[in-house]
């Protein structure tokens, strides 16, 4: 009886090590084949309920390889404003004041058109091994569906967020949900993908929505209109000079 | 009798100069005191009222329960409309003026970016605008990309008249937005607050940068603080489309202003301080009586064997101590008036005692103290009341012992 209690035990950790030893980085570049493209052009809306109603405003979103984006806002009361990310840096033409300018890491805190999305979550890497380390991967089984769970963190401390969790799941490799924390492992945001079609090769996500764990009351949700993936774009679009045309 | 009375004051000068110097010092700060509380006191309600609150000041009920973080999507709609009601409301012609008022923080785009306050005003007919100076340059223009700036704000920013400089603020919707202004003067308030870190615009052009329709605060100002209630009443009961909404919170300045709320402290705190000079006088006064009266032991008793009548000889005493009390108190009298000739129109500058330190208080830059006829009657006859009492006290040994007493007393 001993002796089969005891291989027993050994069989549930070999098992559970076994669990364990998922390779996060073979699920992430696997996920990465199956997402990756060079450049995008899309047009979208994003929408933002908070206790006050429902603000909709669409926009024209430009990215290149190097992953520096354009984007100008069609609609609404900020209508005509346009953001360019090259790098780290965040420019924002205002047409009120016709002047472009460069988001301090402050100002980077604020909610870009009073979503939950910040300015700062244009330039950091959420769902990036580049700028993430993996601690550990797991399968967890969620509503019947069997995810991948990795568990990354910040390989810089000036990440905006230095944890994040990724849910991706097991049958389609595609990233459903990632969770961002703080450095004190405060949850700050949940970002959920979902409705991916396949554009060529790539599958894109044309549904992103955001949650700020927060102020609970603000959601923003993202919808695709309109995407094509690696085009030729116009290296001008990502010149600072170009948001004052 | 008065002869005697004066006579004995001569005869020991120093003792009666320095008597009547004590209820001079006491009657003379206790007056100031008065008239500079007087001063500070209606200074700052006046600002209160002129920059805060008005006599009635209406909000978005909800701008005011998160007033800390300045929510501008909380502004008053229909702020237009609501003032027409409010104006057909007035019958008696009670209200001075209605003012409409936008004030956020904004971001200064400079070097550095430098967080400022930025109030959006009706230039032309603004109360508020009024009560400051250009001390150079000019007004701002309606509709205009202009501002007026402090002197603080330029030599915080470095900046001068015809700079231009681009301010973030923060839209309707929690987006920014950027407004490029021109400075176009240096304006300076009566209160101390007022002449920070702020520049002031036209409240149309603001709210446009701001993306709302609507000021975030409409103050009234009334002819008499008596019709407060009257309107008040009359704003409550009406039944008027915009006025009669739920979203407003309508509330007089009592209510809503802290200083206001705080004036029964100050009150009390100048109080104790008026108090204890009263009775650092009134001890002065017994101590020079009761020596008095035990110097002139002798004297007394000659006066008893004389014939003098106790109550007599108490009364020349008293006479004596009422006489340190009026001449301290006309001398007193005459140095305030000469004091508040000169203070009352030039002013104290509270910059001096560290007032720009102290924020949110509507300090004036100036104070000026100011005291009225009935003030300085009534400080006088207290404190004569209050020598009369002690007088009588410090004298109570003349009516107990006989004139033996006072000899044996004396040789011993």
């Amino acid at each position: 009886m001993k002796r089969i209690v005891l291989i027993y035990l050994f069989l549930v950790c070999s098992f559970s090590l076994f669990a364990n030893d998922i390779d996060a980085e073979v699920v992430l570049n696997k996920m990465r084949e199956l997402t990756n493209y060079d450049t995008l052009s899309m047009s979208g809306i994003i929408s933002t309920t908070d206790a006050f109603g429902e603000l909709r405003t669409s926009f024209d979103l430009y990215e290149n390889d190097l992953k520096n984006f354009y984007l100008e806002i069609t609609s609404g009361t900020e209508n005509g404003q346009k953001v360019l990310r090259l790098q780290k840096d965040i420019f924002v033409y205002y047409p009120d004041a016709e002047e472009v300018i460069r988001l301090s890491n402050t100002s980077k805190r604020n909610s870009f058109l009073g979503s939950s999305f910040a300015y700062e979550d244009m330039v950091s890497n959420q769902g990036g091994i580049e700028a993430y380390n993996p601690l550990s991967c797991t399968t967890e089984i969620v509503d019947e569906v069997e995810y991948y769970k990795i568990e990354m963190q910040a390989k810089e401390s000036s990440e905006t967020y230095q944890y994040q969790t990724l849910y991706i799941p097991v049958e389609t490799n595609l990233i459903n949900k990632i969770e961002l924390f703080s450095k004190s492992k405060r949850h700050l945001k949940t970002i959920t993908y979902s409705s991916y079609r396949k554009i060529g090769n790539v599958l894109f996500p044309f549904k992103v929505s955001i949650k700020d764990e927060i102020k609970k009351s603000v959601n923003s949700f993202m919808e695709v209109e309109e995407v094509r993936l690696n085009d030729k774009l116009n290296p001008r679009i990502f010149n600072k000079e170009n948001l004052l045309w | 009798m008065l002869s005697y009375v004066f006579n004995s004051l001569i005869r020991n000068k120093r003792r009666a100069l320095l008597t009547s110097l004590a209820v001079y010092v006491s009657v003379f700060v206790v007056l100031v005191i008065i008239a500079y509380s007087n001063g500070f006191v209606d200074n700052m309600i006046d600002g209160t009222r002129l920059y805060e609150t008005g006599d009635i000041r209406i909000r978005n009920k909800l701008y005011s329960k998160y007033e800390n973080s300045k929510p501008v999507n909380f502004y008053i709609q229909n702020d237009k409309s609501i003032i027409n009601e409010i104006i057909e409301l007035d019958r008696d012609n009670n209200i001075n003026s209605i003012e409409r008022l936008v004030s956020v923080d904004g971001v200064l785009n400079l070097d550095e970016m430098m967080n400022f306050s930025l109030v959006g005003l009706d230039i032309n007919n603004s109360k508020f605008f009024q009560s400051g100076t250009i001390v150079k340059g000019r007004e701002i223009n309606s509709n205009e990309n202009e501002i007026c700036v402090t002197q603080e704000f330029l030599d915080k920013t470095k900046l001068s008249i015809n700079d231009e400089v681009t301010v973030l603020v923060r839209t309707k919707n929690s987006g920014t937005n950027a407004i490029k202004y021109k400075i176009v003067g240096i304006v300076a308030f009566p209160s101390v607050d007022k002449n920070r870190f702020v520049a002031y615009c036209d409240i149309e052009n603001l709210m446009g940068a701001l993306r709302i329709d609507g000021c975030l605060e409409i103050l009234i100002r009334l002819n008499s603080k008596n019709a407060t209630n009257e309107l008040m009443n009359a704003i409550n009961g009406s039944k008027q489309t915009h006025l009669s909404s739920d979203s407003l919170d309508i509330r007089s300045m009592e209510e809503v202003s802290f200083i206001a709320k705080s004036l029964y402290m100050i009150d009390a705190s100048y109080m104790i301080i008026e108090l204890l000079f009263f009775f650092i006088a009134a001890t002065l006064i017994l101590n020079t009586l009761l020596m008095s009266v035990n110097e002139r032991k002798r004297e007394i008793g000659v006066l008893i064997a004389l014939g003098f009548t106790r109550q007599k000889i108490r009364l020349l005493f008293i006479l004596e101590g009422c006489l340190f009390g009026l001449i301290g108190s006309f001398g007193a009298i005459i140095t305030v008036v000469i004091f508040l000739l000169v203070l009352g129109t030039r002013g104290i500058d509270l910059s001096l005692f560290g007032a720009g330190n102290i924020e949110g208080w509507n300090l004036p830059r100036l104070i000026y103290p100011k005291l009225s006829a009935i003030e300085i009657i009534q400080v006088n006859l207290l404190l004569l009341l209050i020598v009369l009492i002690v007088c009588v006290f410090s004298t109570r040994l003349i009516m107990k012992k006989d004139s033996i007493w006072f000899f044996t007393e004396t040789l011993s």
